[in-house]
């Protein structure tokens, strides 16, 4: 079996972890995100370090301490997490990003360009207010 | 103009990808479409200059096109390949799951069991967008590339 649409173990971890941290009223540590989803501690800990530099998450320190959401939920949308950790999603003409082609139309027709601009807008319609559920 | 900037930035730091096609299937519907454009046989030093591939991934790619039918060789100082199968018969989707196996539809981004973030957060995104994908290629024959 193949797949064509790919996120990223990285990026699927920040989404998760601040949708958890977002629904949670107390701080979040890396074992309680660890016990919900099957990634490993250290990777968990590594992204919400990346989380809390680039300033989505703030830290607390203490016996109940972890992390806590450092901006509104209505301002972060899921598309800007994914990119915090993987980068500014690409939307280049050519899927194998190549400089010359024989042909005058992309024998693929546009069908990724159209399907990754689609997702990305779906992303970015998505912000971490839509998945606390009051 | 919009694509121009990215190709740009493209060369600076690197840029995420959402879909991915691996390019072995790019090279597989590549080189059979333009062997099928060709009036004669193309090998893989032809089909390679033509594309960009290295020749070593086109002569790989060229080997399971043959053993899949879609093309054949033909020997000689002349030789090369050259189409198999009518332009009218063949999908892209076939070329493609030839070369990388079934599109799995129901694929989902990531294998947490204890919850479910395929649903809430990605709505059935990746289901849609793969089905879609799968569907372009059904429809796509090689002979409405020539």
């Amino acid at each position: 079996m193949s797949k064509i649409v790919s996120l990223s173990e990285a990026g699927a971890i920040a989404i998760h972890s601040l949708v958890m941290i977002s629904r949670s009223e107390e701080p979040l540590n890396v074992i309680k995100i660890a016990e919900q989803t099957s990634s490993s501690r250290h990777h968990i800990a590594k992204i919400l370090q990346r989380l809390v530099k680039s300033g989505y998450l703030k830290s607390t320190r203490g016996p109940s301490g972890g992390f806590l959401l450092n901006k509104s939920p209505e301002k972060v949308t899921i598309l800007d997490i994914y990119q915090c950790i993987e980068g500014e999603i690409s939307i280049t003409s050519c899927p194998m990003e190549k400089q010359i082609c024989p042909f005058d139309t992309c024998l693929m027709g546009n069908i990724i360009p159209k399907l990754t601009l689609e997702f990305r807008e779906f992303l970015k319609s998505k912000t971490l207010a839509d998945y606390i559920v009051k | 103009m919009y694509i121009c900037v990215f190709k740009y930035l493209n060369t600076f730091y690197k840029l995420s990808k959402l879909i991915n096609i691996s390019e072995a299937s790019s090279i597989a519907i590549h080189a059979v479409v333009l062997v099928a454009k060709s009036g004669e046989s193309l090998n893989v030093s032809q089909l390679a200059g033509k594309t960009g591939f290295s020749k070593n991934h086109m002569a790989k790619v060229l080997q399971q096109l043959a053993k899949y039918n879609f093309l054949e060789s033909t020997r000689g100082p002349k030789g090369g390949f050259v189409l198999k199968r009518k332009p009218e018969e063949i999908s892209l989707l076939e070329i493609y799951e030839a070369i990388e196996g079934i599109i799995d539809e129901n694929h989902s981004f990531h294998n947490c069991k204890s919850c479910n973030l395929e649903l809430c957060v990605f709505g059935g995104m990746s289901q849609k967008l793969t089905s879609d994908f799968k569907e372009y290629l059904k429809n796509t024959l090689v002979i409405n590339l020539l």
